[in-house]
C-alpha cells in the first residue's frame, strides 16, 4: 500500500465510501467503517504524506528545528497546490469606510486566507496527511451537559439537536478507540458537573500525565482561594487535563507509538514542543490511525468479510462534489499534483463511490460546497464560523516556576466554563501554560535577543547566563479562552476573484467578535488581575526603557507583564478596555448540524438535509463550541457519523 | 561444556550473573548509539535503541526470577566467582567463554561484529575435532538454558512461595517497562518463570541453534515452538500495529550487511530485501574503553566523573526497583536522560591526551575514589 499515491489515482467506481480529507475525521469514519470488515474505503488528501514514516516525520522535527519561530505550522512546509493558512500572514485588517457597514472594498490578500475584516480570523492549520492533529496541543475535555442547551438555559446562541448523554458513550469511544487519552476521572473539576452521572464508572485508558511543577506552585498560591468576577463568587481549583498523549496505560489497554516505529513515543518524554510537534509522537495525530488502517486494511488487497481495503490517496485535491438531477452525489472531482512548479502538471480524475464523505476541516469543506453548489438550500454553509478567541496573561514569578519541562499544558481552571454569568458574558476556559512566554512573547529567544541586544550594557558570557537563569524560570503564562457563540454572520465564502495555482478558490473570511465574546474577556481579564495579585503579581509600572536602563534590569520580577498593544493584528476593545486576541486553531460550526432543513446544513445523524449519500464530519458540524478544544468532540461526532454510515450502506446493499 | 547446576544458591548465582550479563551490554549499545550524529542514521539509530530497550526488559525479567525464587539482586561481587554484576569496560561475562570480551566503541562496522558476536546463537567457530572441550557455555541462550533446565528441576512451588513471602513487592510489572518489544511479567509461578527466560532468549538470539539450518517452509502460526522452525528472523514479539519483530542477532546483522532480510529467510542466509542505509562516517570519533581517570589532571576531569556519577545513580535506582522501590525505575528514567546528554557532550569533545578522538561517559560504576570534584564555577 502506499501512502504516496503511486501511478494513477481511481477514476471509477466501486468504493463503498469516498472520503475527502485525510486528518482526524477522516481516519476516524475510516478506522469505524472499516472494523466493521468488507468494505472499500478511499481517502482522497490534498496535501502530501510526508509523516507517513518515521525518517520522513523526522524531516517535519528538523524543519522545526531550523525554524527561528516555533509557530504551529514551522515543521510543515507551505505548499502552493494545497496551501494553508499561517499565524505569521495575520495582519490588522483596514477598517471599514467611515459610516459604512459592507466589509473593506479592500480585504487582505497577504496570506492564504483572504480577509475582509473587521477583524482578522486568527487561526491557522495543516494541509498535510494528519491535517492540524499532527500540530494540536492534545486537550481532550469532553464538552459540559449544559454547553449543549446554551439558548434553552441561557438565551444565546442554540441549542444542539441531542445532549450529552447522547454523546457520552462516542466520547468514551474516541478516548479510547481513536485518540487514546492520558487522565484521571477523579482529577476533573468542572461546574455543576457530577462525576457520576458525567463519566459513570469509566476511566480513562491512560493514567494522567503527571501535572507540571508549575501547576503545583499555582496550586499552592490560588488553590481554594476565593475570587469575584462580575459579583460572583468563585473557588479556584486545579483540574488536571486530559490528554491525547501517551502515559502508563491501565488494565490492558496498548499504548499506540509513532507511526512507523512503535517503540518510540511509548510516553510523553516532556520535550514542551507538542505544537508546533511532538518528537517523539507520545502525542496522538491521525498519522496513528492512519498507519493502523494501512496495516490491518491494506488498499491493496481486496476486502474479507472481517478485513475492509482502505486506501489513501495523497496530493488529491478536492475540487467539486458533483450532483445529479435528484441531487445525489455521483462523485468527487479531484485534481491530483506531482512537483510544486508553476504551472503544475496536474491531472483531473473523479472518484466515485455509494457513500461520499466530506472530512476537511470546518474552512474546507465550506469552501468545497460552496464551489460544488451543493448541500446550501439553508444558506448556511460557510456561516456560524467559530474559534475559541484567546487571550494571553504573562508574569514573572517570584520563585523559579521552571517552565519548559513537561508538555505544554497538563491543568487548567474550569471553574468559568458554566455559569449563570452566561446569561451576560460568554464561557470561558483557563489554560495553564508550561512553556514560559513562548507564546506570549516567543521567547526564549526574544529574552535572549533583549539581552544580547540591548542599547544599554548588553550581556554576554557569564552575566547573560545569570540573568537567563533568573528570568526564564520565573516566566509563565495563562490563556483565557473565550466560547464564541455562532453568528450567521461570521462566514467563510469563496469569490472568483481569489483562487490558488491550481485554480481552487481561496477561503474569503469576514469576522467580527461580539460584545458577548468580549465582555467575556475583560471578566476574564478580571479573574487574571485577581490570581495574579494573590500570586504577588502586580502590574509592571511602564516597562523599563532599554535606552535608560540597563541590560541586566529589563525583567523585574515578581510582575504581571500583560500588556495588550493597538498596534497588534487581534486588537480590539470592550468599552475603554483593550485586549488582544489570539486563534486557538479550533475552526468550527461552517455546516451546522441541526434539527430543521432551514437553519442547519446537516441532520442529527451528521448526513446532509440536502443528499442522501452526502456525509459531513469535522467541528463543522458543531451547532456550538464550549469551551472545550473540539477535537475529542469531532472525533465523538465523527464515530457517530460512521456508524450511521455503516447502518446507511446496509439498508442499501 | 558445563556441569549441571544442583543448588538453589547456585541457580540464585547464575540468575544474578544473568542479570550483570544483561546490564553488561547495555552501556556497550548506547555507547554506539549516542556516538552516532543527530539526526544521522535513523535505521541504525531505531535498530540499535529496540535491542537496548529490549537489554533493559531482560534485565528485569532476570531480576524478577531471581527474586521469585528468593534471592535478592545486589551489585556486590558474586564471593565464590569474584564476579561483580556491574563490570568495569573493557568487560568479560564469567560461564560464557564465547562471548568475547566487551568494549565501549563508537559506531563502527568492528562494533556491530562485536554485538553480533554477543547475541549470536553458536560459537563462531566450531571446536576442531578432537580438541579439548572448552569449560563453560557456548552461548548466551545455552547458559539461559541451563538456568531454565535448573528451575525446572529446583525451583518447586514452596520455593515460590517462600519467594513471594521474602521478596514481596519486589516483581516489576508491565506498568514499569515501555518503548520495545516484550512484555514484563511478573515471576509468581514456574510457568511465569519460563515465559520470562523464554522471552529473554527468543529476543536475544531468537532462535534455538537447530532452526538456523532448518527450510524456510511452514508459515508462522500461533504455536511458537512448531513455528520457530518456519519463521526464523521474526522473534514472534508483535507491537502495536502489527509490527512484527525479529531477533536481536537479526537485527544487527541487517546493519552489518546494509540489507534487510525478506520475510521468511532464514537467519543464517545473507539478507537479500531491501537496503539499509548506513552512513558510517556520520559518527563522533569517541574513544574506546575511555576512563575518568585517563582524564586526571585535565580540565574535561571533572565531566568524565560527573557522567560515571550519573551511571553510577541509574545502576543503584535500578536495583533499588528490583528491592522492594518499583517507583525508583521513574526516578532511574530522569537519570538515563541526564545521561544521554552528559554522553553526547563528552563525545563532542576532543580528547586533551588526542584531539583526533574524543571523550566518552566510562560507564564506571567502581569509579576509584579520587580527590573530590570541585563544585560550583571552574573546573578547570
Amino acid at each position: 500500500v502506499s501512502a504516496d499515491g503511486g501511478g494513477a489515482g481511481p477514476d471509477e467506481g466501486g468504493y463503498d465510501v469516498v472520503i475527502v480529507g485525510g486528518g482526524i475525521a477522516g481516519a476516524t469514519v475510516a478506522k469505524v467503517l472499516a472494523a466493521h470488515g468488507g468494505r472499500r474505503i478511499l481517502i482522497l488528501e490534498a496535501g502530501r504524506a510526508t509523516g507517513m514514516s518515521a525518517d520522513k516525520y523526522r524531516s517535519h522535527v528538523e524543519a522545526d528545528l531550523a525554524s527561528p519561530t516555533k509557530v504551529p505550522n514551522a515543521p510543515y512546509a507551505f505548499n502552493p497546490n494545497a496551501p494553508q493558512a499561517d499565524v505569521l500572514d495575520i495582519r490588522q485588517i483596514e477598517p471599514p469606510p467611515q459610516g459604512g457597514v459592507a466589509p473593506s472594498t479592500e480585504p487582505d490578500t497577504s496570506g492564504y486566507l483572504v480577509q475582509t475584516g473587521p477583524l482578522p480570523f486568527q487561526s491557522d492549520y495543516t494541509r498535510a496527511l494528519g491535517g492540524t492533529t499532527l500540530h494540536w496541543l492534545g486537550t481532550c475535555l469532553r464538552m459540559l451537559p449544559n454547553d449543549f442547551k446554551l439558548r434553552t438555559l441561557y438565551g444565546h446562541g442554540v441549542d444542539w439537536p441531542f445532549g450529552y448523554d447522547v454523546l457520552r458513550p462516542y466520547y468514551e469511544r474516541a478516548e479510547t478507540e481513536i485518540i487514546g487519552v492520558a487522565g484521571s476521572t477523579d482529577d476533573q473539576h468542572y461546574p455543576g458537573v457530577k462525576k457520576r452521572s458525567y463519566f459513570g464508572s469509566y476511566e480513562y485508558p491512560m493514567h494522567s500525565v503527571p501535572p507540571s511543577y508549575l501547576d503545583s506552585v499555582l496550586d499552592r498560591g490560588l488553590g481554594g482561594h476565593r475570587i469575584t468576577v462580575g459579583g460572583r463568587h468563585y473557588t479556584v481549583e486545579m483540574s488536571n487535563t486530559p490528554a491525547g498523549r501517551n502515559s502508563t496505560p491501565r488494565g490492558d489497554y496498548t499504548v499506540m507509538g509513532a507511526a512507523g516505529n512503535p517503540q518510540q513515543g511509548q510516553r510523553c518524554e516532556g520535550n514542551t514542543n507538542c505544537i508546533p510537534i511532538c518528537p517523539v509522537q507520545a502525542k496522538y495525530s491521525a498519522l496513528k490511525t492512519l498507519y493502523e488502517l494501512m496495516i490491518l486494511h491494506p488498499g491493496d488487497r481486496p476486502p474479507t468479510p472481517t478485513r475492509s481495503s482502505v486506501t489513501v490517496v495523497s496530493q488529491a485535491v478536492a475540487t467539486a462534489v458533483e450532483l445529479d438531477e435528484h441531487g445525489t452525489v455521483r462523485g468527487i472531482r479531484y485534481t491530483e499534483y506531482e512537483d510544486e512548479a508553476t504551472p503544475t502538471p496536474a491531472t483531473t480524475r473523479t472518484a466515485r463511490g455509494t457513500i461520499y464523505v466530506l472530512a476537511a476541516n470546518a474552512i474546507h469543506n465550506a469552501t468545497l460546497l460552496l464551489a460544488s453548489g451543493a448541500a446550501n438550500s439553508s444558506g448556511m454553509v460557510g456561516r456560524n464560523l467559530m474559534d475559541h478567541p484567546l487571550i494571553l496573561t504573562w508574569g514573572l514569578m517570584a520563585e523559579p516556576v521552571y517552565g519548559f519541562r513537561g508538555p505544554l499544558s497538563t491543568s487548567g481552571l474550569e471553574m468559568f466554563r458554566d455559569g449563570a454569568f452566561r446569561s451576560d458574558h460568554c464561557a470561558f476556559r483557563i489554560e495553564i501554560g508550561n512553556e514560559g512566554w513562548n507564546f506570549s512573547a516567543n521567547a526564549p529567544t526574544s529574552t535572549v535577543d533583549a539581552l544580547v541586544d540591548a542599547p544599554t550594557a548588553p550581556l554576554f558570557g557569564r552575566d547573560l547566563r545569570r540573568v537567563i537563569g533568573e528570568v526564564m524560570p520565573r516566566q509563565f503564562r495563562l490563556a483565557l479562552e473565550m466560547e464564541q457563540i455562532p453568528q450567521a454572520s461570521n462566514y467563510v465564502t469563496v469569490d472568483g476573484r481569489y483562487r490558488d495555482q491550481l485554480g481552487v478558490p481561496r477561503p474569503v473570511i469576514r469576522y467580527d467578535l461580539p460584545d458577548y465574546v468580549r465582555a467575556g474577556m475583560a471578566a476574564a481579564k478580571q479573574a487574571s488581575d485577581q490570581m495574579y495579585a494573590l500570586l504577588g503579581l502586580h502590574p509592571l509600572p511602564p516597562r523599563p526603557d532599554p535606552d535608560a536602563v540597563p541590560a541586566a534590569e529589563l525583567f523585574p520580577y515578581p510582575f504581571d507583564y500583560t500588556a495588550y498593544r493597538e498596534t497588534d493584528p487581534g486588537y480590539l476593545t470592550y468599552g475603554d478596555q483593550g485586549f488582544v486576541f489570539q486563534g486557538a486553531g479550533h475552526l468550527a460550526g461552517t455546516h451546522v448540524m441541526g434539527d430543521s432543513p432551514r437553519t442547519s446544513v446537516v441532520d442529527p445523524r451528521q448526513r446532509c438535509w440536502d443528499h442522501d449519500n452526502l456525509y459531513l464530519v469535522g467541528c463543522g458540524n458543531m451547532p456550538t463550541v464550549g469551551t472545550s478544544n473540539p477535537t475529542l468532540t469531532m472525533t465523538a461526532l465523527a464515530i457517530m457519523a460512521a456508524e450511521n454510515i455503516h447502518a446507511d450502506l446496509g439498508n442499501r446493499s | 561444556v558445563t556441569a549441571p547446576i544442583t543448588t538453589l544458591t547456585d541457580l540464585r548465582n547464575h540468575l544474578q550473573i544473568a542479570i550483570g550479563l544483561e546490564l553488561t551490554t547495555i552501556p556497550t549499545y548506547l555507547y554506539a548509539l549516542y556516538s552516532i550524529e543527530e539526526g544521522a542514521n535513523t535505521a541504525a539509530v531505531e535498530l540499535i535503541e529496540s535491542v537496548v530497550l529490549e537489554e533493559m526488559l531482560h534485565m528485569a525479567l532476570a531480576a524478577n526470577v531471581l527474586n521469585a525464587i528468593g534471592g535478592r539482586p545486589s551489585t556486590r561481587p558474586i564471593a565464590k566467582l569474584g564476579y561483580s554484576p556491574v563490570p568495569t569496560y573493557p568487560a568479560t561475562v564469567p560461564l560464557i567463554p564465547a562471548i568475547p570480551r566487551i568494549h565501549l566503541a563508537p559506531f563502527t562496522p568492528k562494533a556491530v561484529d562485536l554485538f553480533l558476536d554477543i547475541e549470536r546463537p553458536v560459537p563462531r567457530k566450531a571446536p576442531r575435532a578432537g580438541a579439548k572441550p572448552t569449560v563453560g557455555y557456548g552461548s548466551i541462550g545455552e547458559f539461559y538454558d541451563a538456568i531454565r533446565d535448573a528451575i525446572e528441576r529446583l525451583a518447586k512451588p514452596a520455593v515460590f512461595a517462600r519467594g513471594a513471602e521474602r521478596r514481596a513487592g519486589c516483581q516489576l510489572t508491565s506498568d514499569q517497562y515501555y518503548g520495545g518489544a516484550g512484555k514484563l511479567v511478573a515471576v509468581t509461578d514456574l510457568e511465569a518463570a519460563r515465559e520470562a527466560l523464554d522471552t529473554i532468549v527468543r529476543e536475544g538470539e531468537g532462535l534455538p541453534e537447530r532452526a538456523l539450518s532448518a527450510p524456510p517452509s511452514a508459515p508462522a502460526t500461533a504455536d511458537k515452538e512448531a513455528s520457530v522452525l518456519g519463521f526464523e528472523v521474526d522473534d514472534f514479539d508483535v507491537l502495536p500495529y502489527g509490527w512484527r519483530m525479529y531477533s536481536h542477532y537479526a537485527r544487527f546483522r541487517e546493519l552489518r550487511t546494509g540489507r534487510r532480510y525478506r520475510p521468511g529467510q532464514l537467519v543464517s542466509q545473507q539478507p537479500k530485501g531491501d537496503l539499509v542505509l548506513v552512513d558510517w562516517a556520520s559518527v563522533l570519533p569517541a574513544g574506546v574503553d575511555p576512563t575518568a581517570a585517563g582524564c586526571e589532571g585535565t580540565a574535561v576531569h571533572t565531566a568524565m566523573v560527573e557522567a560515571n556519577r550519573t551511571y553510577r545513580a541509574i545502576v543503584d535506582a535500578v536495583y533499588a526497583s528490583f528491592d522492594g522501590r518499583p517507583e525508583a525505575l521513574g526516578e532511574a528514567v530522569h537519570l538515563m536522560f541526564a545521561l544521554k546528554y552528559q554522553a553526547i557532550a563528552l563525545m563532542r569533545t576532543p580528547s586533551p591526551s588526542d584531539p583526533a578522538t574524543h571523550l566518552g561517559p566510562g560507564f564506571e560504576y567502581h569509579q576509584p575514589a579520587g580527590p573530590a570534584v570541585r563544585r560550583g564555577r571552574g573546573g578547570g
